[in-house]
């Protein structure tokens, strides 16, 4: 986790106002996504989100708020829970039921510097402990905050490892296989083609959570 | 042959085929054998080495109770005891939890080390993949690409905590030594999973030892601190260019770069990295060639150097000229090349017989064992190594087996040389660094 310690030991100690939230947020989401393809936040943006629970209560120094670490990591988890198409309900409540350290496993790790090997070598590490966190928690179905932050992990792992970069699913209408009635698996078919034992595996793990998500992304309408 | 050395301590590049010629009128098979020679170690007082940032991590778990812990602590404690103020080292221990006894310091105070391995005591599973990813946080934090940046992992058994694919794993060690920091592990007694532990090492560009017994680890430890302790060049690699219409295959177990682009071991000073390539030569290619040598294909070498800065431009190329029947016949082949690939043919023979005995057909082990040593008569070295073999097979003794001839194919087929070994028996080689030796048992003690 040393480079998120890293990036939270500057944040240790921050406190500002609205307008310094909104800097320091878009300063963090900078390295986490150099595409851009998040978006920044706004002074509006923060507001609506404290307004439906997104972001827990700020502290007041007087009559004026003072925003915390605390709400500098659950925009970020914000942006990028939202990035990969979760409901913002679904992300508030994940947010109320998860500490520090579970949002931040959350986050994808910044792209170092090319040639810093340092930084490189502790983003791996970084990213092999969050995946041996996410494989020791036996996770049955997402039943809580916790068991999702291990399962979002996990689930961008396997799809890094099926060759996924950017860890997000993604949808191709191509091959249509018939699992069941209601149940069919749009396949792109070169990617049949390279079939083997290990994406067999990748991809069966990642369907189970994807399937899990969706239904943790409805709730239980029964 | 051209071999180019920009300068007089690079390494040089020798390229040997096994007959200098291409018959005319056929397509031609060549064995080639590429050479990479290390300097002389500078003579005097002070001889470079890189300074090392190490990471020990020991299994703890309840399997290696008594004399395994006691002799892992030894062994760590030697190792310490072999460092200096220009090194780091960290000491993490592991069972199902994963504790870092010592965070990452130089070595200008032993006693914290030594505190530490007095407290070690068993405890339950084996977390190996945790322990290990501790161990690479402790290198990572304080990586220099002028030191040598390692995770050294012991373990007596399978990993059943955490993550367990050996799979996954060691492409974590591939991923981790992209950016220098490298895994060498040490495989204990009979239970622990070799696959996973030589996976390790061969992906994490360090090296794989095991000891069949806690006696045997010290010395194993001592072999690898002796070859840190003379490397000239690390993370080298080959870059070979094949002319149109030669198909080229290494018979090595290199790890691939890329299209053409094999990784080597770490070069020690006075040793020979080396490597088998297969080249297949059209017919078409040879019916169209003239009087001059017909250009092969072209070799560069790459690697760093102990200031931790890149290095290339030592290259080589082969042309060799076409002859008919009766010259080509007269043409020798070379000794060295040959022997070369004896080795390469037996640690295939040996990985077969590992494939039987796990599947308990013992005709199968004794038939191979049989046809590795008739490969074996002109090679004192591979018969040696194939009697003992034998031992094992007869004792019907399949744990043991699999992790001797797996440990020694892979030794075979990836090992440094010493330059002037095909001058020596194998049994005179007590005046040559440990890590040169050629071993009649992987699992044993390598001195007398």
């Amino acid at each position: 986790m040393a480079i998120f310690q890293f990036m939270l030991s500057e944040t240790t100690s921050w406190e500002g106002s609205l307008d310094e939230l909104v800097a320091e947020v878009d300063r963090q989401l900078a390295p986490l996504d150099p595409e851009g393809r998040l978006g920044g936040v706004n002074a509006r943006l923060i507001r609506y989100y404290l307004s439906i629970g997104a972001l827990s209560k700020p502290g007041r120094a007087g009559r004026e708020i003072r925003f915390q670490r605390r709400q500098v990591l659950e925009c970020l988890v914000v942006r990028v829970l939202l990035g990969d198409g979760w409901p913002l309900a679904k992300i508030a409540e994940l947010i109320r039921h998860t500490d520090d350290a579970g949002l931040i496993a959350l986050l994808p790790a910044p792209r170092p510097e090319p040639g810093d090997l340092r930084q490189q070598a502790q983003a791996l590490v970084a990213r092999f402990q969050r995946q041996a966190a996410a494989t020791g928690g036996a996770s049955s179905a997402l039943t809580s905050a916790a068991d999702a932050t291990q399962a979002r992990v996990r689930l961008r792992s396997d799809l890094q490892a099926l060759g996924n970069a950017a860890g997000q699913v993604e949808r191709a209408e191509v091959l249509k296989l018939r699992l069941a009635t209601g149940c069919e698996v749009l396949i792109e078919p070169p990617w049949l083609q390279q079939l083997d034992e290990d994406r067999i595996e990748r991809a069966a793990g990642a369907f189970r959570q994807v399937l899990r998500e969706e239904f943790f992304k409805r709730g239980n309408q029964s | 042959m051209n071999t180019k050395p920009p300068h007089e301590a690079d390494p040089v590049l020798r390229l040997n085929p096994r007959r200098s010629a291409l018959l005319a009128g056929h397509t031609n098979t060549v064995e080639l054998l590429v050479r990479i020679t290390a300097p002389p170690r500078p003579a005097g007082a002070s001889q470079p080495r890189p300074p090392f940032n190490l990471a020990l991590v020991l299994d703890r778990s309840g399997s290696m109770s008594g004399q395994p812990l006691t002799e892992a602590c030894r062994c760590a404690h030697a190792m310490i005891q072999r460092l200096d103020a220009r090194d780091r080292a960290a000491l993490v221990v592991f069972d199902d939890q994963v504790n870092v006894l010592v965070t990452s310091r130089p070595v200008t105070d032993q006693r914290p080390f030594q505190a530490a391995l007095g407290m070690v005591q068993e405890g339950g599973c084996t977390n190996l993949h945790g322990g290990w990813v501790e161990g690479a946080g402790e290198v990572a934090r304080h990586l220099r690409p002028d030191s040598l940046n390692r995770i050294v992992l012991l373990s007596d058994g399978n990993a059943n905590q955490g993550l367990c694919d050996p799979q996954e794993i060691a492409r974590q060690c591939a991923e981790l030594a992209g950016t220098g920091v490298t895994t060498s592990t040490y495989g204990l007694g009979n239970h622990f999973n070799e696959e996973l532990m030589v996976g390790m090492a061969k992906a994490g560009m360090g090296n794989p030892y095991y000891s069949d017994t806690a006696d045997d680890l010290l010395d194993k430890f001592e072999e690898e601190f002796a070859l840190m302790q003379a490397l000239c060049a690390r993370r080298l690699r080959l870059l070979v260019r094949a002319a149109p219409g030669v198909k080229l295959e290494l018979l090595n177990d290199y790890p691939s770069g890329g299209d053409g682009i094999w990784r080597l071991p770490d070069l020690a000073y006075d040793s020979e990295a080396w490597a088998v390539l297969r080249l297949n030569v059209s017919h078409q290619e040879i019916e169209g060639a003239d009087e001059r040598p017909l250009p092969l294909l072209e070799v560069e070498l790459a690697w760093t150097d102990l200031e931790g800065q890149a290095r290339s431009g030592v290259a080589a190329t082969l042309a060799l000229p076409v002859l008919p029947v009766a010259a080509f016949g007269a043409v020798a082949e070379d000794e060295r090349v040959t022997a070369r690939l004896a080795e390469i043919e037996s640690a295939g023979l040996q990985l077969q017989a590992r494939t039987a005995a796990r599947q308990g057909d013992w005709d199968r082990v004794d038939r191979l064992l049989a046809k590795a040593k008739r490969l074996a008569q002109d090679h004192p070295w591979l018969e040696a190594v194939v009697s003992e073999l034998e031992k094992l097979a007869a004792a019907r003794d399949d744990a043991r087996f699999s992790k001797e001839s797996y440990y020694s194919s892979q030794r075979m087929s990836s090992r440094l040389s010493a330059p002037d070994e095909s001058a020596r028996e194998p049994d005179r080689d007590d005046d040559i660094p440990a890590f040169l030796r050629r071993q009649s048992r992987q699992g044993k003690k390598s001195k007398p």
